[in-house]
């Protein structure tokens, strides 16, 4: 039996009445990758922040790599997620803040690394401004790079895709499987099945806080693409 | 079918003036309501009142004391007017001075009507900020300066000079605010006319300067003049203001409209991060590489990175050392405070990364640094900012500012570092807590958390208890004084970073 990254049981958020979250279960082995759909308010980045730690599940378990998460740095150090937009350092430039968090991660902020990410990212001739004079979509670019900038053993991504353009889109996704091929876990929420397709990840398609049931030949029909290798996904009733 | 979507505009169309644009806007709003309520109105009033009868005598004193100055003084009262000469054109260009209220600058601004009529309020509003200061200044020029008695007419002649002179400065803003280009020397100028004034009157004070005689009234035909050139000058501007591009009223009734949202919301950090926006805006960076064999101290390489580029932030907080010194021609408490403030603002320069990350934890966990370990490493920089300022202003203080002998120079280093403590905590302080229950005292209900906010850090204060009572009694301290000051700032530091930041997560 592989090893688990998140395994999620029971997982239910309630914000006062209202049900965000009811009953999703799954587990995602280390190497694998699972994406998460549904529509808006279906309770994807309450998923994803459950599993961060950055919300306490109103009931249900939760456990990243064996253990809850405490969002300790020492978590942190295996985890790299994009749940939340970031206030950027004010007097940084794009490329320092991608070095910044290179260097505090491990790396060389020398080693072509951080070059390499600027470049594939559309981001390179903007090495020298700082994050505040970026586009919303530069913007996400940039904090893309950094998550990549560094090791993870999770990336946990809320929506990678919004505010992309069309054409840097795949390139993200080559990255992700980069990051898949070298061993690194991935949970995502996305809205785009072009991209969850160009990923080839498994899904687990989310309505109104619970998961869709599954049919006996594949997904929920939502045509974001198959359940396959690298996760087990179960939902209760809708 | 009718159509919907309205033909190409046709040349030779007649627009609405903004007058009667704004009219319609405020006859719609009455409809709605009055804007200001019949209790409003009484608190307003009654606070004004307070106000009158609280600080009135007080105030009335300040500006028209019993005596005019002593002549050794009178070097510094013109010196004094000369700043608040200069520091009236610094608030005018950091208003803008023209400026429109957020509704206005969506809908009224991009519309097709007469400009003139549309900026003309805004360029009353800046004409009377500067009359009026203007005439307060006269009138505290005069008080001090002029031999007495004063005519009505003679001081009608010193308030109409002051008054004109305010709205020449105001329409030397609205020019520089027109072509920011052409008078960007004015912005790099003022404050550097208010260190050198800083300096003449730490001068005066050391070594006396020679004294103007008492003032005579200015002479009718030159106030006529002055009066004379202001109002065509005034014309000129009214004129121009249709030239004024768009583009020069976005940030400065952005910044008002933030500056409104502070004081509606009662949240003074907005204050910070907005005036730290608008610095790094201006400013092009080039990418410095960080050093990687100093991993473990990326905070401080981060910090030493943004000290660089402040550099002229350091240039002026080492220009303004003297400050303390300055003010011990006030009350006592007055240098001590001015220490206090001047020594958390040299620690606070760097610490701007620290307040992003107490309100936005997402790039420290990036990062993957504790919170303690963060708040020490981000504390480093502060620390020998604050030491070396304190230091220089406790020194100044003890040569110009008629202390009893003592090593002031070294209690200033040893207070330092809890200087720089009480900047770390206001950093960590973040948005005011409005959820706090109200507390009922004879007055009525006040909220506790704009007071908490306040006071936020202030505690750090009994561990500079040596150094603030040398200052305030004032007594000559001892070697012993410093030696306790040292132990207490190791003790405020290593209390603080022990039991008052989080050593798991990374969250400050």
């Amino acid at each position: 039996m592989s090893e688990i990254a998140v395994a999620v049981v029971g997982l239910r958020v309630t914000y006062g009445s209202l049900s965000v979250v009811r009953d999703v279960d799954f587990d995602l082995p280390v190497g694998g990758a699972l994406c998460l759909v549904g529509e808006n308010g279906a309770g994807k980045s309450t998923v994803l922040r459950c599993v961060t730690g950055l919300v306490e599940p109103t009931a249900g378990s939760v456990r990243v790599f064996g253990a809850p998460p405490d969002g300790t740095a020492a978590f942190w150090r295996r985890v790299v997620a994009t749940v939340e937009q970031p206030g950027w350092y004010a007097g940084l430039t794009v490329r320092e803040h991608v070095e910044l968090v290179r260097l505090a991660g491990g790396g060389d902020p020398a080693d072509g690394r951080v070059y390499d990410l600027l470049k594939v990212l559309g981001l390179h001739d903007l090495g020298d401004g700082t994050p505040d004079r970026l586009s919303s979509g530069e913007r996400q670019r940039l904090l893309l790079a950094a998550a990549l900038a560094r090791p993870a053993d999770l990336l946990v991504l809320d929506e990678p895709e919004q505010r992309l353009d069309a054409a840097i889109r795949p390139v993200v996704a080559g990255l992700l499987r980069e990051h898949l091929a070298g061993g690194g876990s991935l949970l995502l929420a996305s809205h785009d099945p072009a991209f969850v397709a160009v990923l080839g990840c498994p899904v687990l398609k989310l309505h109104s806080g619970s998961p869709l049931p599954q049919t006996a030949d594949g997904p929920a029909p939502d045509g974001t693409g198959p359940v396959g290798d690298g996760a087990s996904v179960s939902g209760g009733p809708v | 079918m009718t159509q919907v979507v309205e033909r190409p505009t046709r040349r030779g169309s007649t627009y609405p003036s903004a007058r009667r644009l704004r009219a319609r806007v405020r006859r719609q709003r009455a409809q709605r309501g009055r804007s200001l309520s019949l209790e409003t109105l009484y608190v307003l009033v009654l606070t004004v009142a307070m106000a009158v009868a609280l600080a009135g005598p007080r105030l009335g004193l300040a500006l028209w004391p019993a005596q005019p100055a002593a002549s050794a003084d009178r070097v510094a009262v013109l010196l004094l007017l000369a700043g608040g000469a200069a520091g009236l054109v610094l608030l005018l260009r950091g208003l803008g001075p023209l400026f429109l209220s957020r509704d206005e600058l969506t809908w009224l601004l991009p519309a097709p009507i007469p400009r003139r009529g549309l900026l003309l309020p805004a360029l009353i509003r800046a004409l009377t900020i500067g009359a009026i200061a203007g005439s307060v200044l006269a009138l505290v020029g005069a008080a001090r300066l002029a031999a007495r008695p004063i005519a009505g007419a003679d001081l009608a002649g010193w308030l109409s000079v002051g008054a004109a002179g305010g709205v020449l400065l105001a329409l030397l803003a609205v020019a520089a605010q027109r072509g920011p280009g052409y008078w960007r020397w004015l912005d790099g100028s003022l404050p550097a006319i208010l260190v050198v004034l800083g300096a003449a009157a730490l001068l005066a004070r050391v070594h006396p300067l020679p004294a103007p005689a008492a003032g005579a009234p200015p002479p009718l035909p030159v106030t006529i003049g002055v009066v004379a050139v202001t109002a065509a000058l005034t014309a000129l501007a009214v004129r121009g203001l249709a030239r004024l591009p768009d583009a020069r009223l976005y940030e400065p009734s952005a910044t008002v409209g933030s500056y409104l949202d502070a004081a509606y919301a009662v949240e003074p950090s907005f204050l910070t991060d907005l005036r730290e926006r608008r610095y790094w805006r201006r400013r092009a960076l080039r990418t410095r590489p960080l050093l990687p064999r100093r991993r473990w101290l990326v905070p401080v390489q981060q910090d030493l990175l943004v000290l660089r580029r402040r550099g002229w932030r350091v240039a002026w907080l080492l220009a303004v050392t003297p400050l303390p010194a300055l003010l011990t021609a006030g009350p006592r408490w007055l240098p001590a405070l001015a220490l206090v403030v001047g020594a958390g603002t040299a620690g606070g320069v760097t610490l701007d990364a620290l307040r992003r990350d107490a309100a936005h934890p997402a790039l420290l966990r990036l990062l993957g640094l504790t919170g303690r370990r963060a708040v020490t490493l981000r504390s480093i920089v502060p620390i020998l900012l604050a030491t070396v300022w304190s230091g220089l202003a406790v020194a100044l203080l003890g040569l110009l500012g008629g202390l009893p002998p003592g090593p002031w120079w070294a209690l200033g280093l040893a207070f330092g570092p809890t200087a720089a403590m009480l900047a770390v905590r206001r950093a960590r302080a973040g948005q005011i807590d409005n959820a706090l229950p109200l507390i009922d005292t004879p007055m009525g209900a006040i909220a506790p958390g704009p007071l908490m906010w306040l006071t936020n850090g202030a505690d750090v204060l009994l561990f500079a208890v040596p150094t603030l009572f040398a200052l305030l009694a004032p007594v000559s301290p001892a070697w012993g004084w410093v030696g306790a000051q040292v132990v207490l700032s190791a003790l405020a530091l290593a209390g603080y970073l022990n039991f008052g930041v989080d050593r798991r997560r990374p969250q400050v």
